[in-house]
């Protein structure tokens, strides 16, 4: 006799006759969509419900072991709940992606019960289970301290917040998205349901490096319920890529395989559960050959040429005056070789995409970090013209770098062009984790010197790259660890080369930081044996050299004058120097924009409609905040209220193109766009005396394009970027070695809205511990060793206290009203910082990361 | 509403009970466990590290927090329970461990016999396969002596383990994952 398994789910009684995770019958029978699924492995918790009063998570528990219980999902809160979270969270700066928030909720909410006064402590504990990426947690806990005052009736709503009449640029701007990000009911891909829609997975390789002699999918074809089965030979160009095309979309019969996470077939069918079972059935004959596993066995002479131009995907030269006779003549001169783990970005939302026959071409849905980039790589595969090809984001959980590069999108087309369907493609972890860009794993070896005073003289550097499988964005990374390896520091001689080795572990890209975590982290630990042989203090040297407004740049590039590092030097001086042998410093740089000569435009449309301002511009929220941003643009340059701008998102099909989320450049590039828009709709309002209805229909588009000159330019100044951010860290450790407090001063220009800048510093700077401290990324012949869960990302009971300090200048760069751009560079100087820490405490110079011989590496 | 603000709380590392073949009959048993130790010197299971049930941790517990359940082994009352640790320093087999009430998934067992003789001793017992290993999500599990050991460093309390246990002898105090036999 069939079992029907009871419970309750939001109060309704419901039944199933399935045994199957509690997770999946939530999300595809009842279409609880706040139920998130990042790793259905346990691991990640962001599909985190109530059950029977306790949080648990929903991928573990079955329908089966439910039987009986009452479960709460986040849209069964009540009313007075759902108001209290969605304030707290908003004001508080709490969301950003918005992946791990439903679960956050749910974990804060099941605390909040039974304890209606928490302590942060006994937050933390509750949020043990919950991993966040972009917050650094300290977000979330305040909001849920928040949450429960409001909840006790210690603390009030303010709907002013909210609504946003004063929305402009510096204001606390309660983000656009929270409400459907905290409720659980804005969409991710994975939230899509189409008519008719079917799905599509790959068959991946087994091993990193073996020739396929054959494919043999006759069973799953054979499979009911099996649409179709792809092979490289249905693909009308099988060579994809960001910028380098040298990706297979899948390996064909014959070749021979890069890394684990290449697909070899692509199974299309009816439901979840058939296309698992006929993936099963595709049987593929291996000749499995001996990877290249390091740089050093891809750069020997008798190593497999994994392309077809041999195994140095990039190289650079960067150079300026004669670091040779300035290191030759220096008073002090230090080397030392240092080496940087793979980085996974770990984002909560695995890669998905919806794509479906629309028009005369198709039409994606799509998580990714620009969807003209994807368009692009989509046209290139399928040899259309891109217009014919329309990319929408949805919300996108996460991205740091690692969804620059299509993932599923180009599968999702190839299939729903194949069956005339909707197709959805969507990672598991372990997939996300075996095919995504990492960030380069580095070794290299700097050499500085400066002169009695500790003055630097220059710096010489050899840096090594593993690029992995695929080129990905190497040429750019390499470049960005190589121009910034200098540091924000000014001297004039300098000799760095730089090399990225294609070898056959997973393919490395971008990553929050873009290459320059790893160069900087090699430089300024250098600093410190420095201004040891000189007898000053780490602080001392710092400052001494550091770049301030008209002074040159190692690259030749004259600081602008928002340039502001002494003044993030000075805010962090007294409790450098108040916590002797056991503080650590670091400074850092990092470009906004993409700069090196290359067309990097922003741009923006501005429409009225209905009564209100649409702001097309398609510049991909990965959760940093930039949508948000424009709005307040618009806001500050026509002081109209947030309730009558609407951000219409990024979609190939309406919104101009306005570059990839990258670069730290959103703010600054699309934002000096949106600004210039906003300024002409400002301008014909005041000619209508600000009656916006007079205005309906009318269009403004600007675009924005500030040159710059590329590397090597044969001028004495070169300008490569727009503008630079500038950051110190203090990293202050306890007599166990543990981070007790963490000070980050950053230089970001203009705050535009300050309730999310403390967000992304804090982020950030957990990203950067982990980095230092606790996340590797290890491989066994090539192939990826971590699951999520082992991955080192830092849990809520891990983190010190993360005070984001913000130095603001009265002299700013004169687009987006001053402001800089703050996504990456909290990420690069945290881990140096740990390092000279450690290194004031016990005198050992750590030069590998993730720390050995750290209170967190005996703590494992 | 209560408030329940506690940190430790003991766990009865057995769920043998009925489930554990003996050799006295549990009819034969007076006293407490002290006293069965001293007439039985051999225990009164096949398993030498199971719990007796004789409830000398009951008279000890000054908070009525622990009690002898129907399956005759040991089982705390988490709500009263506030980890003051007299049940386990009077209990013989010393398997009363105290812990953080975080910790809510917990191996019911400690026995260091090999899997193979913990099959014919007892049907709860864990046999040392390893499958919750596997199945960690953070490779908080390890088998020593034996038996499964979950770390609590390492562990965020999913339940994973208890829900892939094929013996069910990793419990979830909390009583979702798992219900106590």
């Amino acid at each position: 006799m069939e079992q029907n398994y009871i419970f309750t789910v939001n109060g309704v009684t419901r039944s199933t006759s399935e045994d199957k995770p509690l997770l999946r019958y939530l999300r595809e029978d009842l279409h609880l969509h706040s139920v998130k699924d990042g790793c259905s492995e346990g691991a990640c918790g962001t599909c985190t419900i109530i059950v029977d009063g306790k949080a648990v998570k929903s991928c573990v528990l079955t329908t089966k072991l439910a039987v009986g219980k009452t479960i709460i999902t986040t849209e069964g809160l009540s009313e007075e709940e759902k108001e209290a979270f969605v304030y707290a969270f908003g004001a508080k700066g709490s969301v950003q992606c918005g992946f791990c928030i439903p679960g956050m909720v749910m974990a804060g909410k099941a605390l909040l019960d039974k304890v209606p006064d928490p302590t942060e402590e006994e937050i933390k504990v509750a949020l043990k289970g919950n991993i966040c990426r972009c917050t650094g947690y300290k977000k979330i806990i305040e909001g849920i301290q928040l949450t429960a005052a409001i909840l006790r009736g210690d603390a009030k709503i303010e709907e002013e917040l909210e609504k946003g009449d004063e929305y402009g640029v510096g204001s606390r701007a309660f983000r656009i998205d929270v409400r459907e990000k905290v409720l659980g009911y804005g969409e991710y891909p994975d939230d899509i349901e189409m008519e008719g829609m079917v799905y599509a997975s790959a068959v991946r390789s087994k091993y990193p490096r073996a020739r396929i002699l054959d494919i043999d999918y006759t069973k799953a074809e054979a499979l009911p319920g099996v649409l179709a089965v792809l092979t490289a030979k249905d693909v009308p160009n099988n060579k994809v890529g960001h910028l380098q095309q040298d990706w297979d979309v899948m390996i064909a019969k014959g070749d021979i395989t890069r890394a684990v996470g290449d697909a070899i077939c692509l199974v299309v069918a009816e439901t979840k559960d058939i296309l698992e079972k006929a993936k099963k059935l595709v049987k593929i004959e291996y000749e499995v050959l001996k990877p290249v596993t390091s740089i050093q066995e891809a750069m020997a002479e008798d190593a497999p040429k994994l392309h077809p131009n041999g195994n140095l995907c990039q190289k650079r030269h960067v150079t300026r005056g004669d670091a040779k006779k300035a290191l030759a003549n220096s008073k002090y001169v230090v080397t030392q070789t240092y080496r940087t783990p793979f980085t996974e970005h770990a984002f909560l939302e695995p890669e998905c995409a919806v794509a479906f026959p629309y028009k005369d071409g198709v039409k994606v849905y799509s998580t990714d970090q620009s969807v003209y980039d994807t368009r692009h790589e989509i046209a290139i595969m399928l040899g259309w013209e891109p217009e014919r090809i329309v990319v929408e984001n949805k919300l996108v959980g996460g991205g740091f770098g690692g969804k620059e590069d299509v993932s599923a999108q180009h599968i999702a087309v190839l299939a729903a062009l194949k069956v005339q369907k909707p197709v959805k493609v969507v990672f598991s972890r372990q997939e996300s984790l075996n095919f995504h860009p990492k960030r380069h794993a580095m070794e290299g070896t700097f050499t500085l010197g400066c002169d009695e005073n500790g003055i630097f003289t220059g710096l010489d550097c050899d840096i090594y790259f593993d690029t992995g499988a695929y080129a990905s964005l190497c040429g750019p990374v390499l470049e960005r660890a190589c121009t910034h390896s200098v540091g924000p520091y000014c001297y004039q001689n300098t000799d760095i080369r730089g090399y990225g080795y294609y070898t056959n572990n997973p393919p490395a890209g971008a990553f929050r930081g873009f290459g320059v975590c790893q160069s900087e982290f090699a430089l300024e630990s250098n600093i410190n044996l420095l201004a040891e042989k000189v007898g000053i203090s780490p602080w001392e040297i710092r400052y001494r050299n550091a770049i301030e407004p008209g002074k040159v740049l190692p690259n030749g590039q004259i600081a602008d004058c928002s340039t502001a590092l002494k003044e993030t030097l000075l805010a962090v001086k007294d409790v450098y120097e108040s916590n002797p042998g056991r503080a650590g410093i670091a400074c850092a740089m990092k470009n906004a924009g993409v700069g090196v000569g290359l067309p990097d435009k922003g741009r923006a449309k501005l429409v009225i409609h209905n009564g209100i301002v649409e702001l097309y511009c398609a510049a991909s929220e990965i959760g940093q905040g930039c949508a948000t941003v424009f709005v307040q643009m618009i806001a500050e340059a026509t002081g109209l209220p947030k309730s009558q701008i609407k951000n219409m998102g990024s979609n190939s099909e309406v919104a101009p193109d306005s570059g990839t989320t990258s670069g730290s450049r959103q703010t600054l590039i699309s934002g000096e766009a949106v600004r210039m828009a906003a300024s002409d709709l400002n301008k014909a309002l005041q000619e209508v005396d600000g009656d916006l209805s007079q205005l309906e229909g009318h269009e403004f588009f600007a675009e924005f394009f500030e040159p710059t000159d590329k590397l090597g330019a044969d001028v004495p100044n070169p300008k490569s970027h727009v503008a630079y951010g500038f950051a110190t860290h203090v990293v202050i450790l306890d007599d166990d070695g543990k981070v007790k407090e963490v000070y980050a001063a950053h230089d970001s220009g203009k705050v535009v809205n300050p309730i999310a800048i403390q967000g992304q510093i804090e982020g950030g700077v957990l990203m950067s511990l982990g980095y230092a401290l606790t996340e590797d990324f290890p491989l066994k012949d090539a192939v990826p060793q971590a699951k999520y869960g082992t991955l080192g990302l830092m849990r809520s009971t891990q983190i010190p206290d993360i005070h984001a300090i913000y130095v603001e200048k009265e002299e700013l760069l004169p687009f987006a009203y001053g402001a800089k751009g703050i996504g990456e560079i909290a990420t690069i100087p945290t881990a140096p910082a740990v390092q000279g820490a450690y290194y004031a405490m016990d005198h050992v110079l750590r030069t590998k990361l993730p720390m050995d011989d750290t209170y967190y590496s005996k703590n494992k | 509403m209560a408030q329940r603000r506690k940190k430790k709380v003991a766990v009865v590392q057995c769920n043998g009970g009925h489930h554990a073949e003996t050799i006295v009959s549990r009819d034969e048993i007076t006293g407490d466990c002290k006293q069965i130790m001293e007439q039985y010197p051999e225990g009164i299971l096949q398993c030498k590290w199971g719990c007796l049930g004789g409830g000398s941790c009951v008279n000890a517990c000054k908070f009525d927090a622990i009690f002898i359940n129907d399956n005759k082994v040991a089982q705390v009352d988490e709500e009263k329970c506030v980890g003051c640790g007299l049940c386990a320093k009077v209990c013989p087999k010393e398997i009363i461990k105290i812990t953080s009430d975080e910790f809510n998934i917990q191996p019911a067992c400690v026995n260091q016999e090999v899997g193979a003789e913990t099959r014919k001793e007892c049907s709860v017992g864990c046999i040392a396969c390893g499958i919750c290993v596997k199945n960690c999500p953070a490779d908080a599990i390890t088998i020593e002596e034996n038996h499964a050991v979950i770390h609590e460093n390492r562990c965020i309390a999913c339940g994973m383990c208890a829900v892939k246990c094929p013996r069910g002898t990793i419990v979830d105090t909390n009583g979702i994952f798992t219900v106590r036999a």
